[in-house]
This record gives structure tokens, sequence and C-alpha cells, in this order.
């Protein structure tokens, strides 16, 4: 990951790699899942719609949150904030 | 926070997220994007987590959320018993219990409030009634018996309740029921529940419904609203009390059965009495014989806990 050598100004890093991208790109595929079933248990709750959100839903988002976290961590580590 | 907000809220996160998710590339790359992505990608889901979650376990206490559930909706039902000898019944139809959270109320342990086993129990209710074989309408039991602290959150300490001379007599005792030694709900005190098992054969009250009120009109028009709060399949009072003993069974059937008389031969006596809450009745109930026509105590006791004294009777 911080193969970059070159000296780095933190207003200028250098552009975002694949792999940020694709993980952001996961990031918001889980979110919108979990919040899919949130809106759909906030529309109309009943065991139906409040079991997928309880138990697929709420860790979708929880693992979209996480891995925006990563994002953030690699992008400090990238830009040499860490 | 109410759906009205919530629901937009989510579906422009929604909206949001997939944009961003769409153009992560540029936006990673610059600062106001960072920003963007910091809030749509984590400060909203989180935020929306969390107000959902909040709204989801605040709606799932509401009586109409247990009654989604199809083997749920007897219990409802036996809310309307009239008979004020059975507790959920008389909580009930007096307000004492809030009505859109009555179940709640009185099962304050139930699965989401409780504690981790509690939830569990929760999880196999759900399997039950996904998967599994739902029991027959009287043939739900309680996983664990019902805790006299569900009761007293309410009435602990509360002065008509140590004022009735049983709480300090010989089958209870004040400190027995407080520390959760003796049952509310022992035989020949508290025992009928709700009585799920009779509901047919019971007399029901609908607030609003008074049909001995006004016997020249027939009684349409009101209560339509209320009636919609009830669905009840057989139709209002053309149910006859009749003869309680022959479906009997289950838990407190002697009682059970005696009381569904007693109630029967009161409707016939003077079918428009109706007790309130500061009735002289009120003392009825904790007579040491508390249905006058039972010949509930001298009955043999079953599968009920037991307080003390029957079973020492037994035991020679
Ligand atoms: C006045 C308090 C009260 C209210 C209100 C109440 N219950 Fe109960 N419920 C009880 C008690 C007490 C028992 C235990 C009865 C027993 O052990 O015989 C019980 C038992 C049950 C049982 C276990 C089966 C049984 O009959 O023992 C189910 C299921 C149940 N209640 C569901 C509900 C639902 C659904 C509602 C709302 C429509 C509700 N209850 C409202 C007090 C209440
Ligand atoms: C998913 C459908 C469903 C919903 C919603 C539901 N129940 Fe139940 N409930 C069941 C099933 C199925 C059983 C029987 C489980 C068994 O016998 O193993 C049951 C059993 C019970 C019991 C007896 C077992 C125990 O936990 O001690 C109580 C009390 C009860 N429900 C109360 C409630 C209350 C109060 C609510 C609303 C907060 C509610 N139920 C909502 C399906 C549901
Ligand atoms: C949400 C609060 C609440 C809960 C839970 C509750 N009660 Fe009550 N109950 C009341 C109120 C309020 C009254 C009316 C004042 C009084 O009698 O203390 C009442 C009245 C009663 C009465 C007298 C009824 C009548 O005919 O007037 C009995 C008996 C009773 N409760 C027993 C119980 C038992 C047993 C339980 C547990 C299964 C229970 N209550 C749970 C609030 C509650």
């Amino acid at each position: 990951m911080s193969d970059a050598t070159e000296t780095v100004i933190a207003a200028e890093a250098p552009p975002a790699k694949k792999t940020d991208v694709k993980l952001l790109r996961w990031t918001a595929f889980l979110l919108i899942i979990g919040l899919a079933l949130e809106a759909i248990a906030v529309a109309a709750l009943s065991p139906t719609t409040f079991v997928p959100f309880a138990f697929i839903g709420a860790p979708c988002i929880l693992l979209g949150m996480l891995l925006y976290l990563v994002h953030v961590v690699r992008e400090l580590k990238r830009t040499k904030a860490l | 926070m109410p759906a009205v907000i919530l629901l937009p809220l989510i579906l422009l996160t929604i909206a949001l997220v997939a944009w961003l998710g769409l153009s992560a590339k540029a936006r990673a790359a610059g600062r106001a994007g960072k920003i963007l992505l910091l809030v749509g990608m984590f400060g909203l889901p989180g935020f929306l987590l969390a107000a959902g979650g909040q709204k989801a376990v605040h709606d799932s206490g509401q009586r109409e959320f247990c009654l989604s559930c199809h083997e749920m909706t007897p219990y409802q039902r036996s809310l309307e018993i009239d008979d004020r000898e059975y507790l959920p019944a008389v909580h009930y139809q007096n307000n004492l219990v809030p009505r859109d959270t009555a179940c709640y109320a009185c099962h304050t342990d139930y699965t989401l409030y409780g504690d981790v086993s509690a939830k569990l129990n929760g999880l196999k209710h759900v399997y039950v009634h996904f998967l599994g074989d739902v029991p027959a309408t009287g043939e739900i039991h309680l996983y664990s018996p019902y805790p006299n602290k569900n009761c007293l959150k309410c009435h602990e300490h509360s002065r008509r309740f140590e004022e009735v001379k049983q709480h300090r007599g010989p089958k209870a005792g004040l400190d027995k029921l407080y520390a959760n030694d003796v049952s509310c709900l022992q035989k020949g005190c508290h025992d009928l529940g709700h009585g799920v098992k009779l509901l047919d054969e019971m007399e029901t009250w609908k607030p609003g419904v008074f049909p001995e009120d006004k016997p020249a009109t027939e009684d349409g028009g009101g209560g339509d609203d209320l009636d919609d709060l009830f669905d009840e399949p057989s139709g209002g009072g053309d149910e006859k009390p009749a003869d309680a003993d022959a479906t009997g069974g289950g838990d407190s059937d002697a009682t059970e059965g005696a009381a569904g008389g007693d109630d029967a031969g009161g409707a016939a006596a003077e079918p428009t009495k109706k007790a309130t809450l500061n009735d002289p009745e009120v003392d009825d109930l904790f007579d040491d014989d508390p249905a006058p026509a039972a010949p509930a105590p001298t009955e043999p006791t079953k599968d009920e806990p037991k307080p003390e004294e029957p079973a020492k009777e037994g035991t020679p």
C-alpha cells in the first residue's frame, strides 16, 4: 500500500487507487441494501419486514460503515498523515 | 422520529450513497468529495441506523405489532372478555394498561425488551412462526413462569395493593410477593389469565357498545372505528356462555369453568350491570373465595406451580 515513495504534499495527494474505488463501491452497495431494508421496515413494520432489517439490513449498514473507515485509514496512510 | 421524516431521509441517503458509489473515483480525489463521503457513507447511515432501530423497537412494543402474528390474535380477543376476573380483560377495558401497548405493559420482559435469553426466545418465536409448528390456540405456554415484577412495576407499594388483606394473608405476604417467592398467579389468587380456550363461550365487552342501553334502535353506526380494532370473526354478542366445562381443559379449568358459569348467571339475572373501578364490587375480587359459585378450592390441582399449603395437604 505505502509503496508511494515520492514526497507527498497533503493537499494534492496522488489520485485514488483502484482498490480504494472498489472499497467505496462495496461500501455503497452494502449501505444501499441495508438502508433499503430499513426503509421497508420503517414504512410498514411487521415481523416480515422487521426480521430482514434486524438480521440483514442493520449488519449491512454496520459493515458498510466499517469499510468506509477502512477506506479512511488507507487514505490517511497513503497521504502519510498516519 | 416519525416515519414521515425518517422515510424520506432514508430514501435521500440511498440516492446520495448510490451517487457517491458511482462517482467514487472523483469524490475520493477532492476535499469536498471527501466530506460528502464522510457524511453519506458514515454520518447519515449511522444516524439512520440508530433512529430506525429505535423506531423499530418502539413500534414492536405496540399491540398492533404483537397482533400481526395470527397466533397472537386470540389474546387480543381475550382482552374483551366480559368478566373482570380475567386480568388482561379488566386491565385493558378500564385503561389500567395503555391500550396501544397493552401486551407489552404486562409482558415487559418480552423478547426485545428483556435480557439476552428473552431476546433469544423472541428469535424462537419468529422461527416457530415462520418455519416451525405453531401451537394450537391455548397451547402456547410461557417459557418461564410469569414474574411478579411485571405486575409489581405498577402495583408495588400502592395503597390499594397493600391494603388487600389476602396480599398480607397466609397464602401470600407482601414480602414474599415482592421477593417473587409466591406468585401473584397461584391457584385461588389471580389465576385467570387470558382464557383463550374458552373464548367462544365468553361474553365480550367492547367500548361504546351498550346494546342494553338502546333496545329500540339497532346498534349499527357508532363504534365503527372501534370495531376495526377488534376484528372478531364471530361477531359481537351472539355467543352463548353455554356449558363452559365442555371444552375446559388446560391450566385452570376448574376456576375458569366456574367463572364462565358465574358470568352466565350474572348476565341472565342483570344484563345491564357493569362493574366499574370504583364499584364496591371491586372488593369481591379480594374475597377469600374469588368466584362465589366456584367449587374450585376443593378441586384437586394439577400442573400449577404450587403454593405451600395444597402441597402439604397432598403429601400424607
Ligand atoms: C394484565 C396484564 C396482561 C395483559 C394486558 C396481557 N397479558 Fe398476556 N399474560 C398475562 C399473564 C399474567 C399471563 C400468564 C397466565 C398464566 O400463567 O396462566 C399471560 C400469558 C400470556 C401468554 C402465554 C399463554 C398463556 O395463556 O399462558 C401469551 C401468548 C400472552 N400472554 C400474550 C399476550 C398478548 C398478545 C397480549 C396483548 C393482546 C397480552 N398477552 C396482554 C398478563 C397479561
Ligand atoms: C413473529 C410472530 C409473533 C409476534 C409478532 C409476536 N408473537 Fe408472541 N409468540 C409467537 C409464537 C409463534 C409463539 C409460540 C412460541 C412457542 O410456543 O415456542 C409466541 C409465544 C408468546 C408468548 C409465550 C412464550 C413466552 O415468551 O414466554 C408470549 C408471552 C407472547 N408470545 C407474547 C407476545 C407479545 C407481548 C408480543 C408483542 C410484543 C408478541 N408475542 C408478538 C409469535 C409471535
Ligand atoms: C401497566 C400497569 C399495570 C400492570 C403491569 C398491572 N396492573 Fe393491575 N392494575 C393497574 C391499575 C392502574 C389498576 C387500578 C388501580 C388499582 O386497583 O390498584 C389495576 C388494578 C388491578 C386489579 C383490580 C382490578 C379490578 O377489578 O378493579 C387487580 C386484581 C390487578 N390489577 C392485578 C394485577 C396483576 C395480577 C398483574 C400482573 C399480571 C397486574 N395487575 C399488572 C395497573 C397495572
